[in-house]
């Protein structure tokens, strides 16, 4: 090798081991790069670690159920919470198919995860399972698809939560919100629903439903005496004995106010079942009740409206029932009406009466109108009847028999029967200052006015608002009110009596009165109804029972007055027989209060 | 382009032709890298292409021949390197189908910066194999090399067609058995 070729040589094998150590450190500083990429891929991945350790032990004791399972369903992990709730030990879940350990997953469930499957998506719903030990629990479930890095789903993750407690709670209040607490049938909201929906189907069906409004009779007057326990221990028998007529699924039951109850049947092929079944609820129900030694009877009155003739919607088939309801009731009671075309002119009369009277009521457009009674031993002293008349702009007079039943039906009277009393008390104050005739003013009371609770205050406001002497005042109640609830009417006339006003039994004769109470009635004045003064001239029973009803309140120190005297004779007859007061057209019809006051002003003398 | 296809290729033309003309290339080269190559590392494939075009030029072979010959020699030294890839498939198809979806997953793990070739099949055919290439790098001919190389280690009876779609940047090999 010459020279040349020797410094040729060692200049490429310098060259090479120059290029070998570049390579080197070139390597040297990757792999260092490297050892430090690894160091750091080591410190997180043992961070991973402790994280998914205790990621692992939270999950271990979550009180959430956690299961994992392979893409057939067979389970590969499963937490406490799981086998804690379901009694199976870990070794009896894992590998075994997660329909096998009493999850009920049906259809529902299994839909979910055909879902899940198809569009990845996580699936949520309830299910129910049983453990081990046979008890009943509930599920809200979430499954979910775990996916691997190439999109394929290997397992479902399964997500529950217990929420047995939480369902019996939900159940509980639904329960609650839709049923009546007392008699556990459903409730006005929920009847109001299931009519509504039955309905629909009734229609759909071109089937009748037939919806009744029961009413059981007299038992405000059962809770008043014997107390709500006992009352409402007759409300439960009577919502058991209609639970044992109405026995078809299609029957519902409700209770809707006190002692009103609802029958809806569905499914009815002709009226001849209701009208089988109503007559059953009034003979069944009409039986005695034993309740705390008592034997209490009570009868329903009802209503009964059909789908579709009576009413296109529940609150017009509720109304209409009710309307037949009312009707059962004014006819005596214990028995059931269906809903007619007649009935429905009568209601729409009334409705359209009621806004007339309420915007009478409103505009002050009433009137009082008062009848003068003569004072047979004082031509110096007289009674003024106060006398509701309606003079309606088109209808022209209504008969306050009319307007005043409606008032009390759809509860205007108790503010009709105070603008009364205002009205009487401020025209009796207005008269005072004009005349020396010794005026009383006498007021009808409705019962509805003095069952409220707010009577006697609001007639202690009135008092002294017109600064009124109770004394010249006369408050009448009709012979039946009195009647109705005799030791509840002594209470309430003695408060009023305590009020200084004098009292008087209207309509005297007509309804059946118990002398026993008569005579415990703080009242100062018997009047006689009209019907036995009406022909006493040619009708000699009416002259004796006037002649002996007279010589009654004499005996029991009461003041006698005659109302409807329309003739001389009658007027005579009634004289002679020592009658106090005389009251009719004879003497002066119902006119306006200027009329009233110059008569009493001009009478002179007593000339029959 | 990762440093062990370079390393491979300076030790072919040392084995193959001399420690001289590897030095005399890669001088006349005058190469960014100085060609101190470590097979850990990444360099411009421009290099490999400036080393094929200089050792043709030197010794009057086809470039293309000598990058299918590059072919033959980097699968032999694969099988040897890394065994384990050749050993999980057990034929030449399986070998080729797990291209993409296992072996290119793997490199991509070891070197996330590797700008690796993309293949496409179609085996609807059992007897016949669609693979077709896609690189920017237009080394073709370098898969051509490798296919074989894989068909020599598997020692099967195949050829394989080449269909040029776009020069040497896509084209479709069909391996075919016999």
């Amino acid at each position: 090798m010459t020279s040349e070729e020797s410094q040729a040589r060692i200049a490429l094998l310098e060259r090479r081991i120059l290029r070998e150590k570049t390579a080197r450190a070139s390597a040297e500083s990757i792999l260092e790069e490297k050892s430090k990429q690894l160091y750091e891929a080591n410190y997180d991945l043992v961070k991973a670690v402790s994280d998914l350790e205790k990621l692992t032990v939270a999950v271990e004791q979550s009180p959430i159920i956690v299961l994992i399972s392979d893409v057939r369903g067979i389970v590969e992990y499963v937490n406490c919470a799981f086998t804690d709730l379901s009694g199976y030990t870990q070794a009896q879940v894992l590998n075994k198919d997660i329909r096998s350990l009493g999850l009920l997953i049906d259809k529902e469930p299994m839909e979910g995860i055909r879902q899940v499957m198809e569009n990845k998506t996580i699936w949520r719903g309830d299910i129910r399972g049983l453990s081990q030990t046979k008890q009943a629990y509930r599920l809200k479930l979430s499954i979910s698809p775990i996916i691997d890095e190439v999109g394929y789903i290997t397992h479902f993750l399964y997500n529950c939560e217990d929420v047995t407690k939480q369902k019996e709670n939900e159940e509980k209040i639904f329960h609650l919100a839709h049923h009546d607490s007392l008699t556990d049938l459903y409730n006005r909201f929920s009847i109001n629903g299931i009519l509504q929906q039955a309905i629909s189907s009734s229609e759909r069906n071109k089937s009748m439903l037939s919806a009744m409004f029961i009413d059981m009779d007299r038992f405000k007057q059962i809770n008043d005496t014997h107390g709500h326990k006992v009352g409402d221990e007759l409300l439960q028998q009577v919502a058991n004995r209609l639970s044992g007529i109405c026995r078809r699924k299609s029957d519902f039951l409700a209770r809707i106010g006190g002692d009103e109850f609802l029958v809806i049947l569905t499914d009815i092929e002709d009226i001849s079942f209701t009208a089988l079944t109503a007559q059953a609820i009034v003979e069944i129900l009409s039986l005695p009740y034993f309740i705390d030694e008592h034997e209490l009877t009570s009868s329903p009155s009802i209503g009964i409206a059909l789908y579709p003739n009576d009413g296109k919607d529940a609150n017009e088939l509720i109304k209409n029932a009710d309307i037949a309801m009312y009707h059962a009731k004014n006819n005596g009671r214990r028995n059931y009406s269906f809903f007619t075309e007649e009935l429905n002119k009568l209601v729409a009369e009334k409705n359209h009466l009621e806004a007339e009277l309420r915007s009478a009521i409103d505009n002050q457009t009433l009137q009082l109108y008062y009848q003068p009674q003569i004072y047979l031993d004082d031509e110096k002293a007289f009674g003024l009847e106060a006398l509701l008349r309606w003079n309606h702009p088109t209808l022209g007079f209504i008969s306050p028999e009319k307007f005043i039943a409606i008032a009390e039906e759809r509860g205007l009277i108790y503010d009709l029967g105070n603008w009364v009393i205002d009205t009487a008390f401020k025209q009796l104050k207005a008269w005072l200052p004009d005349t020396n005739v010794a005026i009383k003013m006498a007021i009808n009371l409705s019962a509805k006015q003095i069952e409220d609770k707010r009577f006697i205050d609001d007639l202690k406001r009135a008092i002294s608002q017109y600064n009124i002497d109770t004394t010249m005042i006369e408050l009448e109640i009709t012979e039946s009110i009195a009647m109705k609830d005799p030791a509840g009417s002594i209470a309430t006339l003695s408060e009023l009596r305590d009020l200084g006003f004098e009292l008087s039994i209207d309509d005297f004769g007509t309804g059946y009165s118990s002398l026993a109470y008569l005579k415990h009635l703080p009242i100062q004045t018997l009047k006689l109804d009209r019907s036995f003064i009406d022909n006493l001239e040619e009708d000699q029973d009416n002259a004796k029972i006037c002649k002996a009803s007279i010589s009654l309140s004499h005996d029991l120190g009461l003041r006698f007055v005659a109302e409807g005297v329309e003739t001389k004779g009658q007027a005579q007859y009634l004289l002679s027989n020592a009658c106090d007061v005389l009251q009719g057209y004879y003497f002066c019809r119902p006119v306006p209060a200027a009329e009233a006051f110059a008569f009493i002003n001009e009478y002179r003398a007593h000339t029959f | 382009m990762k440093g062990i296809v370079f390393t491979e290729f300076n030790d072919m033309v040392e084995s193959q032709f001399s420690a001289d003309m590897l030095d005399e290339i890669i001088v006349e080269c005058e190469l960014a890298s100085d060609g101190a190559y470590t097979s850990v590392g990444t360099y411009d494939h421009h290099e490999l292409i400036q080393m094929v075009s200089k050792l043709s030029e030197k010794t009057n072979i086809d470039a293309d021949d000598l990058v299918y010959a590059f072919g033959l020699h980097l699968a032999k030294q694969f099988s040897v390197l890394f065994p384990s890839f050749f050993m999980s498939a057990t034929n030449v198809f399986d070998f080729m189908r797990s291209l993409d979806s296992h072996i290119h997953v793997e490199v991509k793990k070891l070197y996330p910066d590797a700008d690796l070739p993309k293949f496409t099949f179609d085996d609807s055919d059992p007897r016949c194999l669609i693979m077709e290439y896609q690189s920017s790098r237009g080394f073709a001919t370098l898969a051509h090399g490798l296919m074989k190389g894989v068909i020599d280690y598997y020692q099967e009876s195949i050829t394989i067609k080449k269909h040029h779609i776009d020069g040497n940047c896509h084209v479709s090999f069909h391996l075919i058995q016999s």
